[in-house]
């Protein structure tokens, strides 16, 4: 209370017992205060409040350091947003490939061009560990793109000039490579794909010709499940595993985006074109556990995200786009891969540039 | 009704831009690359748009916010190339950075340059013919040769050569020498001149600089190479007889694999042979290549000698007949030259450019040093896109 208020206070009190003594009264005594029912609920109002904050910022703390997602991924919130630009991390020549570690903290990167290898990084970009193909396998080696496996947490490098899969734990052992048990079966893997239960699936553009290109379905003990696609797709690239048994694939040549259900039917969800989220030359690609598909477009130089529907043919709704042809920060040269953690981060192997770059929310 | 109106006019104006686009792009199916297709560049009528194009610009072009010059939808046409064909590009089965084809499926295989085999490879890389511009996997230090006694008929004797063989390196090696990306001197370039010019200055030239498009047609001719029949810049503009547009029309298969064993020309499956005695084709489905090109009045049809006639449009004076050795050209500095010009008819011959040197860039060691080019003081190592270490090229043919 201010001085000035206190002072009018005491006047009026004043004021009120001389008017008692004017009256000729008994001397004058101060009223008993009696408490006002509605400041009561007034305090109970706000302390009901203060518990539910404090319950609502509890189960949101707790959210997040379980999640460790900014807030603006909270469930219930607006999911139809492109991230923004956070930071980039360099030492990698000409990235093509990325995938991140199931807890976030490791990236898997190609590098391509005349110096071809597999690197892995820290998310501060520093370089933690190589994952290099057996020793018996001299020759020459073009590590395309990774796959991480969504339980186990190996990661998966497709070889496309040794025509293999190798299998490395999580800090970059080599485990094993992964073999066709038909000895018959060779490809030329470009995308890849690993599910929970341990499918394997390989892009093979072992041939010139596209019309021999296919998607590979392996079991884990390497048994071929079945071929997808052949006769329809031209350099398909990656190969995201989705819900319902769903697999989403580049059909990078071809400009299009495909999803081949459960039952092996294909269907045509983004195709090349000039409007918004139309595609030019789609080559990485990766789903985020909200649902948002992250197409790479190389030759337009952005990434292109849509939300997926419920069923997996449903056509995804276009989002917006990120990022433009350049040097500067939040700017691509002919990006290839592309990854997503979960926590909202959004890896993109910027190629010409020599970086990745990490978006977020 | 004022906005259907403006929808309309929109998408009248949007089929349009397709349209011509579609229209300038006309591609053929040389390679199942994204930039062609079958249904145009032939002569017919009634092509339906929507089959030509099938969205395939789209990939390269935007009709109204290109990056650059061409309606390109990137500031570089290099890296755009490259996007597909380069070290990081998986859309492509030849890496021209690295002087690498990925081919894994049947690969016809040609030993010897004569013996056709068809096998599995084992691998999923092979070495392209005309190297790499950064890397190439030519095994330049590996090249050997058969010699066999030739008897003249006068009944001298004397040893030749011939099975030469070039194998692939292992691996990718840093090349020597490039044709690629450098604003330089057009060896050659002009007619035989008693003064002296090493060529033309390319920093004089509209383009400038020789990228992917001043060889080869991005839109596809049919042909595996796609070379364009005239390369920019090269200030040819010969007609040649029986033919209605300048150029030298490079015609070879629609679909070749680059990949095979042998480096050296005779392991070209789409090149005449010499294999001292006979001469075949390498292969069966080579077509005879029409519009031919030609020299004075003689009209040839092997590939290679278009390929000699091709590359020596720009590089014009070495574009020398048989005996060109002992004959004085006339010019300044070429003055007697190696025979590069097959085109004389004689096909067993076998002398052209791409006998000795690869079209991209070679990682051919070049320790003891040369000079460089004609006129040239200084030594070099660069290797000049000559397929063999030092100058083992001349060994390949020359018993010395």
């Amino acid at each position: 209370m201010t001085d000035i208020q206190t002072t009018a206070t005491q006047e009026a009190g004043e004021d009120l017992l001389q008017e008692l003594d004017d009256l000729g009264g008994p001397p004058a005594t101060p009223p008993a205060v009696v408490e006002d029912p509605r400041g009561r609920r007034r305090r109970r109002i706000i302390a009901w409040l203060l518990v539910v904050a404090l319950v609502l910022f509890g189960a949101v703390a707790a959210w997040y350091l379980l999640n460790r997602k900014p807030l603006s991924e909270l469930p219930g919130l607006d999911v139809d947003k492109v991230p923004t630009y956070k930071t980039a991390l360099y030492g990698v020549e000409k990235p093509l490939g990325v995938a991140v570690s199931l807890d976030g903290s490791l990236l898997y990167v190609t590098q391509s061009g005349t110096k071809p290898a597999a690197f892995i990084l820290d998310r501060d970009g520093n370089s933690v560990g190589r994952l290099k193909p057996p020793a018996a396998d001299k020759g020459y080696h073009v590590p395309v793109y990774v796959a991480v496996h969504p339980t186990s947490g190996d990661v998966y490098v497709g070889d496309r000039a040794a025509g293999k899969v190798y299998v490395y734990d999580r800090a970059g052992t080599y485990r094993s490579t992964f073999t066709p048990k038909d000895k018959k079966i060779t490809f030329s893997p470009l995308g890849l794909g690993v599910s929970a239960d341990g499918t394997v699936y390989v892009a093979d553009a072992s041939s010139a010709e596209p019309k021999n290109h296919r998607i590979l379905v392996f079991a884990p003990d390497g048994s071929l499940v079945k071929t997808l696609g052949k006769g329809e797709l031209n350099y398909p690239n990656a190969i995201v595993p989705g819900a319902q048994d769903a697999i989403y694939v580049t059909d990078s040549n071809n400009g299009r985006v495909v999803v081949f259900d459960s039952t092996g039917a294909m269907t045509t969800l983004l195709a090349r074109g000039i409007g918004d989220g139309d595609l030019g030359l789609p080559r990485g690609m990766a789903l985020d556990d909200q649902g948002r598909l992250f197409v790479v477009d190389t030759t337009d130089q952005q990434v292109r995200v849509f939300t997926t529907g419920a069923m997996p043919t449903d056509h995804p709704a276009y989002v917006g786009s990120f990022g433009d042809q350049g040097r500067e920060d939040a700017t691509f040269l002919f990006p290839n891969g592309v990854a997503t953690d979960t926590r909202g981060r959004v890896y993109v192997a910027d190629r010409e540039n020599n970086r990745i770059q990490v978006w977020g929310y | 009704m004022r906005t259907e109106r403006k929808v309309v006019r929109r998408l009248v104006v949007l089929a349009a831009a397709s349209a011509a686009l579609f229209i300038g792009a006309m591609p053929a199916q040389a390679d199942n690359g994204p930039h062609v297709s079958t249904a145009t560049n032939e002569v017919k009528s009634g092509i339906k748009i929507s089959d030509a194009g099938q969205g395939r610009c789209a990939s390269c072009h935007r009709a109204h916010t290109a990056k650059s010059a061409y309606l390109l939808n990137a500031a570089s046409e290099e890296d755009l190339c490259l996007s597909c064909h380069g070290g990081s590009g998986t859309g492509a089965t030849t890496d021209v950075q690295n002087g690498v084809g990925y081919d894994s499926s049947a690969t016809t295989y040609y030993p010897d340059g004569k013996t056709v085999l068809t096998v599995k490879r084992g691998t999923q890389v092979g070495a392209l013919r005309g190297g790499g511009f950064e890397q190439a996997m030519l095994g330049t230090d590996s090249a050997t040769k058969d010699t066999y006694l030739y008897t003249y008929a006068d009944g001298r004797v004397a040893y030749r050569s011939k099975n030469q063989l070039i194998p692939p390196a292992a691996a990718p090696k840093g090349t020597t020498s490039s044709h690629f990306g450098g604003v330089g001197i057009m060896w050659g370039n002009g007619s035989l001149s008693g003064t002296v010019n090493v060529g033309l200055d390319m920093s004089t030239t509209t383009t400038g600089k020789l990228e992917c498009s001043s060889c080869h047609d991005p839109h596809g001719n049919k042909q595996y190479r796609i070379l364009k029949p005239v390369p920019s810049d090269s200030g040819f503009a010969t007609v040649i007889p029986g033919n209605t547009q300048p150029g030298v029309f490079i015609k070879d298969t629609a679909n070749k694999v680059y990949t095979t064993t042998n480096y050296w020309i005779a392991g070209d499956p789409a090149a005449l042979a010499d294999t001292g005695t006979t001469t075949t084709l390498g292969a069966t489905s080579i077509t005879d290549p029409t519009p031919k090109a030609t020299t004075g009045t003689t009209t040839v049809s092997s590939f290679q000698a278009n390929v000699a006639a091709w590359c020596t449009t720009c590089h014009t004076r070495y574009l020398a007949p048989r005996s060109s050795w002992k004959t004085n050209s006339g010019d300044a500095v070429f003055t007697y030259r190696h025979t590069g010009d097959n085109i004389n008819g004689d096909a067993a011959s076998n002398r052209n450019c791409i006998q000795c040197h690869v079209a991209h860039g070679s990682n051919a060691a070049m320790p003891n040093s040369a000079v460089e080019n004609p006129g040239d003081t200084a030594l070099s190592t660069d290797s000049r896109l000559l397929r063999v270490d030092d100058r083992g090229v001349c060994v390949m043919c020359h018993n010395v």
